[in-house]
Protein backbone atom coordinates (compact mmCIF):
# COMPACT_ATOMS: atom_id res chain seq x y z
CA UNK A 1 0.00 0.00 0.00
CA UNK A 2 1.50 3.38 -0.97
CA UNK A 3 1.43 6.68 0.91
CA UNK A 4 -1.81 8.13 -0.37
CA UNK A 5 -3.63 4.80 -0.06
CA UNK A 6 -2.51 4.75 3.57
CA UNK A 7 -3.90 8.26 4.08
CA UNK A 8 -7.26 7.10 2.72
CA UNK A 9 -7.17 3.93 4.78
CA UNK A 10 -6.54 5.83 8.01
CA UNK A 11 -9.28 8.29 7.09
CA UNK A 12 -11.72 5.42 6.57
CA UNK A 13 -10.76 3.86 9.90
CA UNK A 14 -10.41 6.95 12.08
CA UNK A 15 -12.74 9.36 10.33
CA UNK A 16 -9.99 11.92 9.75
CA UNK A 17 -7.10 11.97 7.30
CA UNK A 18 -3.67 12.11 8.93
CA UNK A 19 -1.14 14.76 7.99
CA UNK A 20 1.34 13.38 5.50
CA UNK A 21 4.32 14.35 7.68
CA UNK A 22 2.71 12.55 10.63
CA UNK A 23 2.03 9.50 8.49
CA UNK A 24 5.66 9.28 7.41
CA UNK A 25 6.91 9.84 10.93
CA UNK A 26 4.79 6.87 11.98
CA UNK A 27 6.00 4.82 9.02
CA UNK A 28 9.61 5.58 9.96
CA UNK A 29 8.96 4.36 13.48
CA UNK A 30 7.12 1.23 12.37
CA UNK A 31 9.89 0.45 9.90
CA UNK A 32 12.58 0.88 12.56
CA UNK A 33 10.59 -1.45 14.83
CA UNK A 34 10.44 -4.00 12.03
CA UNK A 35 6.65 -3.95 11.79
CA UNK A 36 6.46 -2.49 8.28
CA UNK A 37 8.77 -2.97 5.31
CA UNK A 38 9.16 -1.49 1.88
CA UNK A 39 7.62 -3.77 -0.73
CA UNK A 40 8.37 -2.01 -4.02
CA UNK A 41 8.67 1.38 -5.62
CA UNK A 42 7.52 2.77 -8.94
CA UNK A 43 6.84 6.01 -10.76
CA UNK A 44 3.19 6.52 -11.67
CA UNK A 45 2.19 9.60 -13.70
CA UNK A 46 5.53 11.19 -12.87
CA UNK A 47 5.07 10.67 -9.14
CA UNK A 48 7.31 8.47 -7.07
CA UNK A 49 5.46 5.86 -5.07
CA UNK A 50 6.82 3.44 -2.56
CA UNK A 51 4.67 0.56 -1.45
CA UNK A 52 4.77 -0.80 2.07
CA UNK A 53 3.58 -4.04 3.54
CA UNK A 54 3.25 -5.47 7.01
CA UNK A 55 6.00 -7.79 8.09
CA UNK A 56 5.11 -11.04 9.89
CA UNK A 57 5.87 -9.31 13.19
CA UNK A 58 3.70 -6.37 12.15
CA UNK A 59 0.84 -8.67 11.21
CA UNK A 60 1.06 -10.42 14.57
CA UNK A 61 1.18 -7.13 16.45
CA UNK A 62 -1.79 -5.77 14.52
CA UNK A 63 -3.76 -8.92 15.13
CA UNK A 64 -3.05 -8.77 18.88
CA UNK A 65 -3.93 -5.09 19.01
CA UNK A 66 -7.16 -5.62 17.05
CA UNK A 67 -8.16 -8.50 19.34
CA UNK A 68 -7.39 -6.44 22.44
CA UNK A 69 -9.45 -3.52 21.21
CA UNK A 70 -12.28 -5.79 20.10
CA UNK A 71 -12.36 -7.34 23.58
CA UNK A 72 -12.41 -3.89 25.19
CA UNK A 73 -15.24 -2.78 22.91
CA UNK A 74 -17.20 -5.95 23.61
CA UNK A 75 -16.92 -5.50 27.37
CA UNK A 76 -17.90 -1.86 27.14
CA UNK A 77 -20.93 -2.67 24.98
CA UNK A 78 -22.05 -5.41 27.35
CA UNK A 79 -21.83 -3.17 30.40
CA UNK A 80 -23.59 -0.36 28.62
CA UNK A 81 -26.49 -2.65 27.71
CA UNK A 82 -26.71 -4.02 31.24
CA UNK A 83 -27.14 -0.48 32.57
CA UNK A 84 -23.96 -0.72 34.55
CA UNK A 85 -22.84 2.71 33.40
CA UNK A 86 -24.72 5.86 33.97
CA UNK A 87 -23.36 9.21 32.85
CA UNK A 88 -26.33 11.19 34.19
CA UNK A 89 -27.22 11.87 37.82
CA UNK A 90 -25.19 11.60 40.95
CA UNK A 91 -24.18 7.99 40.37
CA UNK A 92 -21.44 8.87 37.94
CA UNK A 93 -19.56 6.20 36.12
CA UNK A 94 -19.62 2.79 37.66
CA UNK B 1 6.81 21.00 -11.63
CA UNK B 2 3.64 22.90 -10.81
CA UNK B 3 3.25 25.72 -8.34
CA UNK B 4 1.88 23.57 -5.53
CA UNK B 5 4.66 21.03 -5.86
CA UNK B 6 7.26 23.75 -5.87
CA UNK B 7 5.80 25.24 -2.69
CA UNK B 8 5.71 21.89 -0.95
CA UNK B 9 9.31 21.26 -1.91
CA UNK B 10 10.27 24.62 -0.44
CA UNK B 11 8.85 23.52 2.90
CA UNK B 12 11.12 20.48 2.85
CA UNK B 13 14.16 22.64 3.61
CA UNK B 14 13.20 21.99 7.23
CA UNK B 15 14.35 18.38 6.81
CA UNK B 16 17.95 17.17 6.90
CA UNK B 17 19.40 16.65 3.45
CA UNK B 18 19.61 12.87 3.64
CA UNK B 19 15.99 12.63 4.75
CA UNK B 20 14.98 14.72 1.76
CA UNK B 21 16.95 12.47 -0.56
CA UNK B 22 15.27 9.42 0.90
CA UNK B 23 11.73 10.66 1.33
CA UNK B 24 10.99 13.99 -0.33
CA UNK B 25 9.82 12.73 -3.74
CA UNK B 26 7.58 10.16 -2.15
CA UNK B 27 6.08 12.55 0.40
CA UNK B 28 5.51 15.26 -2.20
CA UNK B 29 3.76 12.69 -4.43
CA UNK B 30 1.51 11.72 -1.51
CA UNK B 31 0.78 15.39 -0.78
CA UNK B 32 -0.06 16.03 -4.44
CA UNK B 33 -2.26 12.92 -4.57
CA UNK B 34 -4.29 14.37 -1.73
CA UNK B 35 -4.44 17.94 -3.08
CA UNK B 36 -7.78 19.50 -3.97
CA UNK B 37 -8.36 20.26 -7.67
CA UNK B 38 -6.92 23.68 -8.46
CA UNK B 39 -5.12 23.92 -5.12
CA UNK B 40 -2.12 26.25 -5.40
CA UNK B 41 -0.95 26.63 -1.84
CA UNK B 42 -0.07 24.01 0.76
CA UNK B 43 -2.66 23.38 3.42
CA UNK B 44 -1.65 25.37 6.52
CA UNK B 45 -1.87 22.49 8.99
CA UNK B 46 0.00 20.26 6.58
CA UNK B 47 2.69 22.92 6.13
CA UNK B 48 3.05 23.27 9.90
CA UNK B 49 3.30 19.50 10.28
CA UNK B 50 6.03 19.33 7.62
CA UNK B 51 8.05 22.09 9.28
CA UNK B 52 7.70 20.61 12.76
CA UNK B 53 8.54 17.10 11.59
CA UNK B 54 11.53 18.42 9.63
CA UNK B 55 12.94 20.21 12.64
CA UNK B 56 12.30 17.19 14.84
CA UNK B 57 14.26 15.09 12.36
CA UNK B 58 17.16 17.49 12.59
CA UNK B 59 17.23 17.36 16.36
CA UNK B 60 16.67 13.63 16.58
CA UNK B 61 20.42 13.22 16.60
CA UNK B 62 21.88 9.79 16.37
CA UNK B 63 23.98 8.38 19.18
CA UNK B 64 26.78 7.81 16.68
CA UNK B 65 27.01 11.44 15.70
CA UNK B 66 26.71 12.61 19.28
CA UNK B 67 29.59 10.39 20.30
CA UNK B 68 31.69 11.65 17.40
CA UNK B 69 31.09 15.23 18.39
CA UNK B 70 31.87 14.54 22.03
CA UNK B 71 35.17 12.87 21.20
CA UNK B 72 36.08 15.63 18.80
CA UNK B 73 35.14 18.32 21.27
CA UNK B 74 37.30 16.65 23.87
CA UNK B 75 40.22 16.48 21.47
CA UNK B 76 39.92 20.17 20.73
CA UNK B 77 39.65 21.02 24.39
CA UNK B 78 42.73 18.95 25.21
CA UNK B 79 44.60 20.61 22.37
CA UNK B 80 43.67 24.03 23.76
CA UNK B 81 44.75 23.07 27.28
CA UNK B 82 47.96 21.62 25.96
CA UNK B 83 48.64 24.72 23.95
CA UNK B 84 48.12 27.04 26.91
CA UNK B 85 50.18 24.78 29.17
CA UNK B 86 53.05 24.66 26.72
CA UNK B 87 52.92 28.41 26.37
CA UNK B 88 52.81 28.93 30.14
CA UNK B 89 55.81 26.66 30.66
CA UNK B 90 57.83 28.48 28.05
CA UNK B 91 56.70 31.93 29.11
CA UNK B 92 55.17 32.67 25.74
CA UNK B 93 51.85 34.41 25.25
CA UNK B 94 49.84 31.88 23.25
CA UNK B 95 48.24 34.58 21.14
CA UNK B 96 51.33 36.74 20.87
CA UNK B 97 52.80 37.03 17.43
CA UNK B 98 56.32 36.26 18.65
CA UNK B 99 56.55 32.62 19.65
CA UNK B 100 59.66 31.53 21.46
CA UNK B 101 59.57 28.24 19.56
CA UNK B 102 61.88 28.32 16.60
CA UNK B 103 59.59 27.67 13.65
CA UNK B 104 59.98 24.52 11.61
CA UNK B 105 61.04 24.81 7.98
CA UNK B 106 58.36 26.09 5.63
CA UNK B 107 58.45 22.81 3.73
CA UNK B 108 57.60 20.87 6.87
CA UNK B 109 54.75 23.18 7.80
CA UNK B 110 53.31 23.17 4.31
CA UNK B 111 53.57 19.39 4.25
CA UNK B 112 51.73 19.25 7.57
CA UNK B 113 48.96 21.39 6.19
CA UNK B 114 48.82 19.36 2.97
CA UNK B 115 48.44 16.13 4.94
CA UNK B 116 45.81 17.75 7.12
CA UNK B 117 43.91 19.00 4.08
CA UNK B 118 44.06 15.59 2.41
CA UNK B 119 42.96 13.92 5.63
CA UNK B 120 40.04 16.26 5.92
CA UNK B 121 39.09 15.78 2.30
CA UNK B 122 39.23 12.01 2.65
CA UNK B 123 37.26 12.34 5.86
CA UNK B 124 34.38 13.86 3.97
CA UNK B 125 34.33 11.14 1.33
CA UNK B 126 31.44 8.83 2.14
CA UNK B 127 32.71 6.13 -0.19
CA UNK B 128 35.51 5.38 2.25
CA UNK B 129 32.93 4.28 4.80
CA UNK B 130 34.06 3.99 8.40
CA UNK B 131 37.69 4.38 7.40
CA UNK B 132 37.23 8.03 6.60
CA UNK B 133 37.54 8.59 10.31
CA UNK B 134 41.11 7.26 10.10
CA UNK B 135 42.02 10.11 7.80
CA UNK B 136 40.34 12.64 10.04
CA UNK B 137 42.03 11.24 13.13
CA UNK B 138 45.35 11.55 11.33
CA UNK B 139 44.67 15.09 10.22
CA UNK B 140 43.69 16.41 13.64
CA UNK B 141 46.85 15.80 15.67
CA UNK B 142 48.92 16.54 12.59
CA UNK B 143 47.57 20.04 12.47
CA UNK B 144 47.58 20.44 16.23
CA UNK B 145 51.17 19.41 16.69
CA UNK B 146 52.42 20.62 13.33
CA UNK B 147 50.87 24.06 13.60
CA UNK B 148 51.31 25.32 17.11
CA UNK B 149 54.50 23.52 18.06
CA UNK B 150 56.23 24.45 14.83
CA UNK B 151 55.70 28.14 15.44
CA UNK B 152 52.14 28.80 14.44
CA UNK B 153 50.62 32.19 13.99
CA UNK B 154 47.27 33.10 15.51
CA UNK B 155 45.69 32.46 12.15
CA UNK B 156 47.08 28.97 12.00
CA UNK B 157 45.83 28.21 15.47
CA UNK B 158 42.40 29.51 14.55
CA UNK B 159 42.49 27.40 11.43
CA UNK B 160 43.31 24.39 13.56
CA UNK B 161 40.04 24.82 15.40
CA UNK B 162 38.29 25.14 12.09
CA UNK B 163 39.88 21.92 10.89
CA UNK B 164 38.91 20.24 14.12
CA UNK B 165 35.31 21.35 13.72
CA UNK B 166 35.22 20.24 10.09
CA UNK B 167 36.74 16.91 11.01
CA UNK B 168 34.09 16.41 13.63
CA UNK B 169 31.40 16.90 11.06
CA UNK B 170 32.99 14.18 8.98
CA UNK B 171 33.22 11.88 11.95
CA UNK B 172 30.55 9.56 13.26
CA UNK B 173 30.99 5.88 12.71
CA UNK B 174 31.32 2.68 14.68
CA UNK B 175 32.74 3.19 18.15
CA UNK B 176 35.53 0.62 17.89
CA UNK B 177 36.76 2.10 14.61
CA UNK B 178 36.70 5.54 16.14
CA UNK B 179 38.62 4.47 19.22
CA UNK B 180 41.22 2.59 17.15
CA UNK B 181 41.67 5.52 14.81
CA UNK B 182 41.96 7.99 17.64
CA UNK B 183 44.71 5.81 19.10
CA UNK B 184 46.54 5.74 15.78
CA UNK B 185 46.00 9.48 15.40
CA UNK B 186 47.37 10.15 18.87
CA UNK B 187 50.46 8.06 18.10
CA UNK B 188 50.96 9.96 14.86
CA UNK B 189 50.49 13.30 16.64
CA UNK B 190 53.01 12.24 19.26
CA UNK B 191 55.55 11.46 16.54
CA UNK B 192 55.00 14.87 14.96
CA UNK B 193 55.31 16.50 18.39
CA UNK B 194 58.65 14.80 18.99
CA UNK B 195 59.89 15.78 15.57
CA UNK B 196 58.79 19.39 15.99
CA UNK B 197 60.38 19.78 19.41
CA UNK B 198 63.66 18.06 18.52
CA UNK B 199 64.44 19.49 15.11
CA UNK B 200 63.64 23.18 15.10
CA UNK B 201 65.91 25.11 12.78
CA UNK B 202 65.88 28.81 12.00
CA UNK B 203 62.82 30.97 11.66
CA UNK B 204 60.70 30.89 8.57
CA UNK B 205 57.59 32.91 7.81
CA UNK B 206 54.57 32.00 5.77
CA UNK B 207 54.87 32.97 2.10
CA UNK B 208 53.40 36.44 1.66
CA UNK B 209 50.50 35.19 -0.46
CA UNK B 210 49.40 32.96 2.42
CA UNK B 211 49.87 35.57 5.13
CA UNK B 212 46.51 37.05 6.10
CA UNK B 213 48.26 40.19 7.27
CA UNK B 214 47.44 42.34 10.24
CA UNK B 215 43.73 42.17 11.01
CA UNK B 216 41.96 45.50 11.01
CA UNK B 217 38.49 46.59 11.99
CA UNK B 218 37.40 46.27 8.37
CA UNK B 219 38.70 42.68 8.24
CA UNK B 220 36.79 41.92 11.41
CA UNK B 221 33.48 43.07 9.99
CA UNK B 222 34.14 41.03 6.89
CA UNK B 223 34.85 38.03 9.08
CA UNK B 224 31.63 38.58 10.99
CA UNK B 225 29.72 38.79 7.70
CA UNK B 226 31.22 35.45 6.64
CA UNK B 227 30.04 33.93 9.93
CA UNK B 228 26.51 35.12 9.35
CA UNK B 229 26.42 33.85 5.77
CA UNK B 230 27.82 30.49 6.84
CA UNK B 231 25.20 30.05 9.54
CA UNK B 232 22.38 31.04 7.21
CA UNK B 233 23.61 28.58 4.59
CA UNK B 234 23.77 25.83 7.17
CA UNK B 235 20.22 26.50 8.23
CA UNK B 236 18.78 26.29 4.73
CA UNK B 237 20.89 23.36 3.55
CA UNK B 238 22.87 20.73 5.34
CA UNK B 239 25.05 19.15 2.71
CA UNK B 240 28.52 18.63 4.08
CA UNK B 241 30.11 21.24 1.87
CA UNK B 242 27.75 23.86 3.23
CA UNK B 243 28.27 22.74 6.78
CA UNK B 244 31.95 23.16 5.99
CA UNK B 245 31.15 26.76 5.10
CA UNK B 246 29.97 27.23 8.66
CA UNK B 247 33.19 25.72 9.85
CA UNK B 248 35.01 28.26 7.75
CA UNK B 249 32.92 30.86 9.52
CA UNK B 250 34.04 29.33 12.81
CA UNK B 251 37.64 29.73 11.73
CA UNK B 252 36.97 33.32 10.84
CA UNK B 253 35.19 33.87 14.12
CA UNK B 254 38.09 32.38 16.02
CA UNK B 255 40.39 34.73 14.21
CA UNK B 256 38.15 37.63 15.07
CA UNK B 257 38.16 36.67 18.74
CA UNK B 258 41.89 36.26 19.00
CA UNK B 259 42.41 39.48 17.09
CA UNK B 260 39.98 41.51 19.13
CA UNK B 261 40.84 40.20 22.56
CA UNK B 262 44.52 39.57 21.99
CA UNK B 263 45.14 37.75 25.25
CA UNK B 264 45.26 34.15 26.49
CA UNK B 265 41.66 34.35 27.72
CA UNK B 266 40.66 34.58 24.08
CA UNK B 267 41.49 30.93 23.62
CA UNK B 268 39.13 29.92 26.37
CA UNK B 269 36.41 31.99 24.76
CA UNK B 270 37.17 30.69 21.30
CA UNK B 271 37.14 27.13 22.60
CA UNK B 272 33.79 27.66 24.31
CA UNK B 273 32.30 29.29 21.22
CA UNK B 274 33.50 26.51 18.96
CA UNK B 275 32.25 23.80 21.30
CA UNK B 276 28.88 25.55 21.31
CA UNK B 277 29.01 25.60 17.52
CA UNK B 278 29.78 21.88 17.47
CA UNK B 279 26.62 21.24 19.38
CA UNK B 280 24.58 23.54 17.17
CA UNK B 281 25.96 21.86 14.06
CA UNK B 282 25.37 18.53 15.70
CA UNK B 283 21.69 19.35 15.77
CA UNK B 284 21.72 20.66 12.22
CA UNK B 285 23.42 17.50 11.06
CA UNK B 286 20.89 15.26 12.76
CA UNK B 287 20.35 12.51 10.31
CA UNK B 288 17.99 9.76 11.44
CA UNK B 289 17.95 7.96 8.10
CA UNK B 290 21.59 7.41 7.32
CA UNK B 291 23.10 7.15 10.78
Amino acid sequence: MHGYALVREVEALAGEAPQVATLYRTLDRLASDGLVAEHSSEVVDGRFRRRYELTDAGRRRLSEEASRRAATAKTATRRLRAGGWSVAGAGGVA
Amino acid sequence: VNELESRYRTLFVAYPWSYRREREDEMVATLLDGARPGQLRPDRREAAAILVHGIRCRFAASVELRTGVQIGGLVSLLAAVQMVAVSACSGVNPVGSAMRWAPAPTGFRLAAWAVAAMGLFAGTCRRLGPWRFAFVATALPMVAAGAHLAGASREELSAFYGFAAASLLAAGTRVWVRVACMGAGAAWGGAVYLYATSTMPGGVRWPSWLDPGIPTLRNSWLVLAVCVVGVVLAVIRTRFVVAAAVVAAAVAFAQLCTTTLGNPAAFTIVGAVLLAMFWALHALRADPVTT
